[in-house]
């Protein structure tokens, strides 16, 4: 993808910290995180939304996050690791190309990943509940679980028109 | 479930753990463990999906609406405890739970959290990945300040940790199978023990003083 600076770090256009790197996925240290060390894991493939990955990507995706979670706990002198994902830019994705952050963190740090919880009553809790497990039932969430292989690297997964404007706001970033 | 104990009750509770079995021991930490008991029905929770390897329910302190905590059945009380094949499909069933909940909540994002150690969040023994429906103005702010790091410094860490994630590294076209990994280093992570920053949290021992302090909680 022309656009994409995930792609251009990816195919060497843009240079980069990069701490992991194999056929299907790359990591690279964020050179302004919020604390150092911060680093971005990211398939190679463009895929824009966690929705479009395919499953045995988002198993190399995640199970590097772990590794990498562990190795920063070996390497910098931390109290903690985040694994986040934002997906959509109403959840702060800046870039158009799905990635995942490891995130060390310290105690006292200036990085917050808390919230405040809004109080909904029963009605509005039971509400959201029946949404959920009627989508749920009619989607199946769990694939095969012996992940196969593609012989062939799929497409991205096409999502269905409904979802499509998540993909419109993302092509909007420059 | 909590009553501060006595010291004698202290004391006669770490007589009874020393003499458990591992099994026996892992059987009363899951006794001790709210999401345990979640899982096995005992403790109330709002449940949106059940499979034979995981659930998803409604967190109470929602960030908004529709804020998923997945939760495995079995008790990993972190994530480098938890095998390779098990982080695909739960992360595979967290990724179809954030689609359901752009889907049916009308969401315009998700998040998706995972907290490793107090420092981070984490606050109970139990791993588990939060999925937070977004929609723009909904008074959420996670906080990622951008700061300038010296190069010199970035480079370092670079080379420290490129040296051992290239030496975990998999084979190149090696897909994911559930057989048991043949990388040393992947089965060592469940033999060692975890580093003294994570809280302590061992596969098979207990730390007797972590068990008491549960009951001050």
């Amino acid at each position: 993808m022309e656009n994409c600076v995930l792609c251009q770090i990816i195919n060497g256009r843009v240079p980069s910290k990069k701490v992991y790197d194999d056929n299907d996925i790359l990591a690279v240290l964020d050179i302004n995180g919020s604390n150092i060390g911060h680093t971005f894991i990211m398939p190679k493939m463009h895929y824009t939304i966690i929705e479009q990955v395919p499953s045995h990507i988002i198993g190399k995706v995640f199970n590097i996050a772990n590794k990498v979670s562990t190795v920063m706990f070996d390497t910098l002198n931390i109290q903690g690791t985040n694994i986040f994902v934002s997906n959509g830019v109403a959840a702060g994705q800046m870039v158009a190309h799905f990635m995942i952050n490891v995130i060390p963190r310290k105690e006292n740090d200036d990085i917050n990943l808390q919230w405040v919880p809004k109080q909904l009553s029963e009605e509005e809790m039971s509400t959201v509940e029946l949404q959920l497990k009627d989508a749920i039932a009619h989607v199946p969430l769990s694939e095969d679980k012996k992940l196969k292989k593609p012989s062939v690297i799929p497409e991205p997964i096409e999502i269905s028109g409904e979802d499509n404007y998540l993909l419109k706001q993302l092509r909007r970033i420059p | 479930m909590a009553q501060n104990p006595t010291p004698e009750q202290l004391a006669e509770l770490q007589e009874k753990l020393k003499n458990m079995s591992p099994e026996e021991l892992k059987e009363f930490q899951k006794s001790q463990c709210i999401f345990c008991q979640i899982v096995q029905g005992k403790v109330q929770a709002k449940k949106v999906y059940d499979d034979n390897k995981l659930i998803a329910i409604l967190d109470i302190n929602p960030a908004n609406p529709g804020h998923m905590l997945v939760i495995p059945k079995e008790h990993y009380m972190i994530m480098p405890q938890i095998p390779e094949d098990e982080i695909a499909y739960f992360f595979t069933v967290v990724k179809n739970l954030s689609q359901v909940s752009l889907r049916s909540l009308e969401a315009e994002g998700t998040n998706i959290i995972v907290a490793n150690g107090q420092a981070a969040g984490q606050r109970a023994q139990h791993f588990m990945a939060h999925v937070i429906p977004r929609k723009e103005g909904d008074k959420v702010s996670f906080s990622l300040p951008q700061k300038p790091h010296a190069d010199k410094e970035l480079e370092t860490i670079r080379e420290k940790m490129s040296e051992q994630l290239m030496s975990k590294s998999p084979k190149k076209e090696k897909p994911i199978i559930i057989e048991k990994p043949e990388k040393q280093v992947v089965e060592a992570k469940f033999k060692e023990e975890p580093k003294a920053s994570l809280k302590k949290a061992k596969s098979e021992e207990i730390n007797i003083d972590d068990i008491a302090k549960m009951f001050g909680k």
